[in-house]
């Protein structure tokens, strides 16, 4: 059986990983947290959350226990559900808890033109580069790692280098948490690029990390 | 400039090798460089100094298209010297990137190339190294 990374959740793993780790606090980022409640019965195990616009889900819990993103539960951040991929026992108290509102400054890309340095700091989460390789005899698997850049924009150099320590913190806590990818190790720090001009400068620091070891059977 | 880090014991490299993986290391940096004019690409040069090998371009905005600068230029007027990258439209082989943003091209090649240094080492040497383990 073919298994092969799907690219839009890997990208979608990291940005809500970049969320839900608080590299950008909620108020920098302009959303609110909150928790929904469910009781299940019976029928599909999908919830639809109360806010509409709904950035990351923190966690969910059924019965008491909580569970894995992707293995567990499919989040749908288009329509604000969310599926388990087992259905509960009946009944069963579901809860999510997430963040929603109506922008956010954690993305995978760059500030576009609506952003200025009212709405900084900013951080982008994305895949830049990766290289597969044949992994077996016979070919029946190969082996991709990837480059994955989280690259922050702020406009003092402690709020820069504040994040930059909450990245490298948050990999180097979670480098085996990761569902599309098994494992995940800090590659380099950019050097601090800076805008030029009057003041106020726009500062950034990109913290370049490798995913490796994801291995797809053919 | 990018440095590429010495990952190898200086006597399994020759300056054969560095410069074929400086060249490697260019023509990846070529590939993954966004093309408008062509000036930014034709600017990315190479050079081995010892045990290092710097790959790297001198244009005034290769940081900026690097790293992203699309707010800054706009911040800064129409009189700015980086003012060629605000309305920046990647033309690049891997298709038309339509508006403009940060579009690495420096550190995508010298992630590829740290991923392939391996291959440039002669097989000889690899077998002679393997004889010594063994």
């Amino acid at each position: 059986m073919t298994s092969i990374t799907n690219e839009y959740n890997l990208q979608e793993e990291l940005v809500v990983f970049a969320r839900n780790q608080d590299l950008l606090t909620t108020t920098e980022r302009g959303v609110t947290t909150a928790n929904g409640t469910f009781s299940y019965t019976s029928g599909a195990p999908t919830f639809t959350l109360a806010n509409t616009k709904v950035f990351n889900i923190r966690y969910v819990t059924v019965a008491g226990a909580t569970v894995s993103a992707y293995r567990d539960f499919l989040p749908n951040y288009n329509s604000g559900t969310f599926t388990l991929t087992a259905t509960p026992s009946n009944p069963s108290t579901v809860i999510a808890r997430y963040d929603y509102g109506t922008d956010d400054t954690v993305y995978s890309e760059l500030p576009r033109e609506i952003v200025d340095r009212l709405h900084l700091p900013r951080l982008m989460v994305r895949c830049l580069t990766g290289q597969t390789e044949e992994f077996a005899l016979g070919a029946g698997s190969n082996i991709t790692d990837r480059m994955i850049t989280f690259q922050v924009w702020a406009t003092t150099v402690k709020k820069v280098n504040n994040v930059v320590t909450n990245i490298r913190t948050a990999i180097i806590e979670n480098k085996k948490n990761f569902y599309n990818t098994p494992f995940m190790k800090i590659n380099s720090i950019t050097p601090l690029q800076q805008s030029i001009g009057p003041e106020p400068e726009i500062l950034s620091k990109a913290v370049d990390c490798d995913a490796r070891f994801i291995v797809e059977r053919v | 400039m990018v440095k590429l880090e010495k990952g190898l014991e200086s006597l399994l490299i020759t300056d054969k090798v560095m410069n074929e993986i400086k060249d490697f290391n260019v023509k990846k940096a070529k590939y993954f460089c966004p093309e408008d004019s062509g000036d930014l690409k034709k600017s990315i040069k190479g050079e081995v100094n010892g045990n290092e090998i710097i790959v790297g371009s001198n244009s005034k905005y290769a940081a900026h298209v690097e790293y992203g600068t699309e707010r800054m230029i706009l911040a800064h007027g129409p009189h700015d010297p980086l003012n060629p990258v605000k309305n920046w439209k990647a033309k690049s082989d891997r298709g038309d990137q339509g508006t403009p943003q940060q579009m690495p091209f420096l550190r995508p090649a010298q992630y590829i190339t740290q991923k392939n240094i391996s291959k440039f080492i002669p097989k000889k040497i690899l077998m002679k190294v393997n004889v010594v383990l063994k």
